[in-house]
């Protein structure tokens, strides 16, 4: 269990670590995946919706402070996407690799959203329509196609095994 | 009792999302010292960003061995075009740029740009998300880099420095929606506003230029020195179309920047520009 944690702890400094170097080199047209979103979607679609949410604020914090203003509007934006993923990607099947580019899709979408609907209220006031547009919608889009080749080694590494293949058993011998 | 909980949590959420804006509101402005937490992740992170742009920059050097042979003679041929459009042009600015020269000299731009004390540093990240177009630079207070301080590469101005920490100086670009520039077109003295926009890419607009104005392609527009944030005379960019706004009554230019800023790699600050200095190249101008 403690592994796992380390492991969670190193892969979130290196995605801060890849966002700020390695995504804007593989841009396309200004849009770029956005690591920080799959740590939020990933845990939402694995844990409770609480879980959810306290991964958005950490991660929304640290946007935050790597950014270093408007601090507050990434952790609304990351929170509301964890809880909502966790609310609604519970539902679904981890082992499906479809469902992490659409779930990974509508993150960004909600959290995009999010970000422009809340400058809406504060000196950034971005334009709404073409923001959405032009910034969000293509980030969402590259961040789903590049979801699948996150997911499965996350998949991989994360999801008990054992516990999955215990499962199966139990399912056979009840004959389910 | 139940009704009463539920009213109980709206009210904390929506208490937790003004919370959230008031800090929102109360940072957007430009700050002098950045808190311990953000001066402490720039700083941490900044070995590990350094190093993954190093990595990158060596893969990024890979495909060039690949280019097909296709590729190339396309290129050729596109270069062929470009040498040729270039020769025109440079018989058309050779007056232009003996008048430059002259002018420099008049304004002893050199010897001001040692003067103003350039420290060359690279680039060590970019902004994490598309909202931002700014640069983490290696190199802050430990260098003598402080807030305000412009920042230019060889080709022409970059930015300013937005904050800084011990070992890092966060850039804000002029092709960020807040990174305006007093500017003028360099043949003919037109003043202006040059400004970025939302999206994230290689685009300058040049605003609040009068209708009357001669403002055609492929013009150099350079800083004006107003507002004592930059140099003047610092090159910015070239028109690459002109149209009206605001009714008409003022012309609005599209500029493609000089600077590269999705490849720039290595920036000089200019650690000893201050707004005397600015206002001394002004009153030149004004000569």
């Amino acid at each position: 269990m403690i592994v796992r944690y380390i492991a969670v702890g190193i892969l979130f400094i290196l995605a801060l670590t890849l966002q700020e170097t390695w995504m804007p080199a593989i841009a396309i047209g200004g849009a770029q995946p956005d690591l920080l979103l799959y740590f939020v979607v990933f845990i939402g679609i694995f844990k409770k919706p609480v879980w959810g949410l306290g991964a958005g604020a950490v991660v929304g914090i640290i946007a935050d402070l790597l950014i270093g203003k408007y601090i507050g509007l990434h952790i609304l934006s990351y929170m509301i996407t964890g809880y909502l993923v966790a609310y609604f990607g519970g539902q679904f099947y981890k082992d499906n690799y479809i469902i992490p580019a659409a779930t990974v899709f509508a993150g960004g979408c909600v959290a995009g959203f999010c970000y422009v609907f809340f400058s809406q209220f504060i000196a950034l006031d971005l334009p709404f329509w073409y923001s959405l547009w032009h910034l969000v919608l293509p980030n969402a889009i590259y961040s789903a196609v590049v979801a699948p080749l996150i997911y499965i080694p996350v998949y991989m590494f994360f999801v008990d095994r054992n516990a999955v293949m215990k499962k199966d058993k139990t399912k056979d011998s009840l004959g389910l | 009792m139940l009704k009463s909980h539920k009213k109980g949590k709206i009210a904390l959420v929506a208490l937790f999302i003004i919370a959230a804006l008031i800090l929102a509101s109360a940072t957007a402005m430009e700050r002098t010292h950045l808190s311990s937490a953000e001066s402490g992740l720039r700083d941490g992170l900044a070995p590990l960003k350094s190093g993954a742009m190093v990595v990158k920059d060596q893969f990024a050097r890979i495909p060039q061995f690949f280019v097909g042979m296709d590729s190339l003679m396309a290129e050729n041929q596109q270069l062929k075009i470009e040498v040729a459009r270039l020769e025109n042009e440079v018989s058309n600015l050779s007056e232009v740029n003996v008048e430059n020269v002259e002018l420099k000299q008049m304004l002893g731009m050199e010897q001001e740009v040692k003067n103003w004390g350039p420290v060359a540093t690279t680039v060590i990240a970019r902004s994490p998300d598309s909202w931002y177009s700014t640069i983490t630079i290696k190199g802050g207070i430990n260098k003598g880099f402080a807030v305000g301080m412009p920042v230019v590469a060889t080709e022409g101005l970059v930015g300013r420095i937005l904050s800084v920490t011990e070992h890092t100086a966060e850039v804000l670009l002029i092709v960020d929606k807040e990174g305006a520039v007093g500017a003028k077109m360099q043949l003919t003295g037109t003043p202006g506003v040059v400004e970025g926009t939302t999206s994230a890419g290689n685009i300058l607009y040049m605003i609040h230029i009068p209708y009357e104005a001669q403002v055609e392609n492929d013009q150099v527009v350079i800083t004006s020195g107003l507002g004592s944030i930059f140099p003047a005379g610092l090159r910015i960019g070239y028109v690459t179309n002109v149209e009206s706004y605001n009714g008409g009554l003022m012309l609005k230019a599209t500029l493609t920047p000089f600077v590269d800023f999705e490849r720039l790699e290595n920036v000089f600050v200019l650690t000893k520009f201050s707004a005397s200095a600015s206002n001394s190249s002004t009153g030149v101008e004004a000569k």
